[in-house]
């Protein structure tokens, strides 16, 4: 069960002030050259690296632990977007710095022969790990480099989670909860638009299958994310801080100078004190309150460093806020939930603005962060000027009802009912599975957009309902690649799934319900684990794994 | 969007000399493609290729199809990525964005 240190300890690692600007998102032609390693600021990002897992073995002995030990390290790929991806004049810092990372390689290099650099983007990871320079750092140090989507899936089984007691995770993974790998999740500091930042432990979301990131994608996202702590935890943290991500990541977010590393031996506590740094109230983040609640932190800590704060902008996600307003004065969101966590309609007319965002942020792991992101999209893509007045009715959730009736509140201060949604003027999209009450109000059936977890699904129908638009990722270089990328994965899953190893789990994105296992609550086992493997395939399983392979959410999920 | 097209209208190049060699016996048009390009690839194309990282057999098969096409964004590439110490001095511009 990976490593036990006797004390947990946080490095604060400043680098030294130089422009950290170039190549922050792709590697240089030269990597790997002389050119490339007397660079300043590669040879000052090396050192601090170093200096910062120096400074923490001294403080854990975590070198010795992983010397001879076999190693995954998971880096965070999203989107790979330079700047000629979108209107923006610079480069979009979603991806770990690959310079940090050949750093941090070069360390663990020292020490071990058996590293796996493994990811699962959720999109093309191939492609982007081929734009990022992640496949020449696999090569350089003569590690494997892994897409975890077209990796055989595994089961288990985990009886303590809240949220989904059967996992699903690609085959590397099943050697890490085994103990048979160490971990070291390798993230960059940026905010989050689903969790309000994106650490050290939020990274391991990449590590699911694709369909089980998709499930319960939803208002009970904090949760779902804190379960996998129970079937294992990084052994090692270390957090990219040179240039951060402020803004509503995983849409196209803005960089910040942030000018240091941050690295730990508990996730929890690294991510504790990286929130502060970045100037949010790691006590008012959901995320890091239920994993103090399961007991991951460690109180103890010893926190090595200066807590120099650089404030964030922080993701919104929201369709009410004043910068959402400013940037799209078309856009009209109602939005209704029956929810005992959502404020109770008891009047028509009156609404605050105050009340309406509460009853919208309830559902923040899903729906309204989902549109967020594609907003922010269609905001710095480069028709934003030709869709920026578009006219358009959002509405959001199953309604909240009252008296017998549902209703849909709107910051313009009324309660509207089914009827009066139907008769909107424009046009009119209805998002997320469980705004099915209201899908009558949709112009088309197209827009009953279904959500959740359906990302690529609500994406390409919300690019419809803004037209004209042409969604991010419009870096032509690279489109050519991004196809190949797709047609890989879905080649390399579908021949999987011919043998008999399936990839992923069927898709359930679209249900909020929890997975229990009643069996194994009956029993009551206090285990954190329990390896639950898939039944063999037969012929009919095999042709059913394989009609579940689609191209399309190859690409987008 | 330019290096798409321009990299469309090249194959249309091609396509147009070869169907002109089969059909009308004319080869003059795919001969002068070939050899301009062949030209660039002894003078300029290969030596790029190598400075930017490729392989031999693909800056060959790249240079011979799409000549300049291929070669000269490498070269805008390298000298874009090519820093001297000035370059990592820290000025307060060095990222002016917000688009709040």
């Amino acid at each position: 069960m990976g490593v036990k240190y006797d004390h947990n300890a946080v490095v604060i690692e400043e680098a030294p002030k130089l422009n950290y600007t170039h190549n922050y998102v792709c590697l240089p032609y030269d990597y790997g050259r002389e050119s490339y390693e007397n660079r300043a600021d590669v040879k000052a990002i090396k050192a601090t690296v170093r200096s910062a897992l120096d400074k923490l073995d001294e403080a854990t002995g975590w070198k010795a632990k992983f010397k001879g030990q076999k190693i995954l390290i998971k880096p965070n790929l999203v989107f790979v977007t330079p700047k000629t991806s979108y209107r923006y004049d610079y480069d979009i810092p979603q991806t770990t710095d690959p310079r940090v990372f050949d750093a941090t390689m070069e360390v663990l290099s020292e020490l071990c022969d058996d590293i796996v650099i493994g990811e699962g983007s959720g999109l093309v990871t191939w492609t982007y790990a081929k734009m990022a320079g992640y496949l020449d750092i696999a090569k350089k140090y003569n590690a494997k480099f892994v897409c975890f989507e077209e990796l055989p899936t595994q089961r288990f089984f985990c009886p303590k989670a809240e949220v989904g007691q059967e996992v699903y995770v690609p085959d590397i993974i099943g050697e890490v909860i085994r103990g048979e790998r160490l971990y070291v999740s390798h993230p960059k500091t940026k905010c989050n638009i689903y969790t309000g930042v994106t650490l050290g432990f939020k990274n391991s979301m990449g590590t699911y299958s694709v369909n089980m990131r998709a499930r319960n994608h939803t208002w009970q996202i904090n949760k779902k994310l804190t379960d996998i702590m129970y079937l294992f935890k990084p052994d090692l943290t270390v957090i990219d801080g040179i240039i951060g991500g402020e803004g509503n990541t995983p849409g196209p977010n803005d960089p910040v100078i942030f000018d240091r590393i941050i690295c730990g031996t508990n996730a929890v506590e690294v991510d504790r004190i990286t929130t502060e740094l970045m100037g949010f109230d790691p006590n008012k983040n959901d995320l890091i309150i239920e994993a103090d609640k399961r007991g991951f932190g460690d109180p103890d800590v010893e926190i090595i460093g200066e807590k120099r704060v650089v404030p964030f902008r922080p993701a919104e996600p929201t369709l009410l806020s004043e910068r959402f307003k400013k940037n799209w004065p078309g856009v009209k969101e109602f939005v209704g939930y029956t929810n005992p966590h959502v404020p109770k309609v008891d009047k028509i007319d009156g609404w605050t603005h105050d009340e309406v965002f509460a009853m919208e942020q309830f559902d923040r792991g899903g729906t309204p962060s989902s549109l967020g992101t594609c907003f922010e999209v269609f905001f710095a893509s480069y028709t934003y000027p030709l869709t920026r007045m578009r006219h358009l009715n959002v509405i959001v959730g199953e309604g909240a009802e009252w008296n017998g009736v549902k209703y849909w509140l709107c910051d313009d201060g009324h309660a509207y009912t089914l009827e009066e949604l139907e008769k909107l003027p424009g046009m009119t999209v209805v998002v997320g599975e469980n705004s099915a009450p209201a899908k009558s109000a949709a112009t088309h059936p197209f827009f009953f957009i279904r959500g959740w977890g359906e990302v690529n699904n609500l994406a390409v129908r919300m690019a419809a309902s803004m037209m004209p638009t042409v969604p991010g990722q419009a870096d032509l270089h690279w489109l050519p690649w991004i196809g190949i990328g797709a047609v890989r994965k879905y080649l390399i899953k579908l021949g999987r799934a011919a043998l008999g190893q399936k990839t992923d789990m069927t898709y359930d994105a679209f249900t909020d319900g929890v997975y229990t296992i009643p069996e194994l609550a009956e029993q009551n086992l206090d285990v954190d684990w329990i390896e639950a493997p898939l039944p063999p395939q037969d012929l009919k399983d095999r042709w059913q794994a394989m009609k579940e392979t689609r191209i399309l959410a190859q690409f987008l999920l | 969007m330019v290096a798409v097209l321009s990299y469309l209208a090249c194959i249309a190049l091609w396509i147009g000399s070869t169907l002109l060699m089969i059909i009308k016996k004319n080869p003059f048009m795919a001969l002068i493609l070939f050899l301009l390009h062949f030209y660039e690839l002894v003078t300029v194309g290969l030596k790029t290729g190598r400075e930017y990282g490729k392989k031999d057999p693909v800056s060959i098969a790249s240079c011979l199809c799409f000549g300049f096409l291929w070669w000269l964004p490498l070269k805008r590439q390298m000298k874009k990525e090519t820093f001297t110490d000035a370059d990592f001095v820290r000025h307060d511009d060095d990222i002016v964005i917000r688009h709040d």
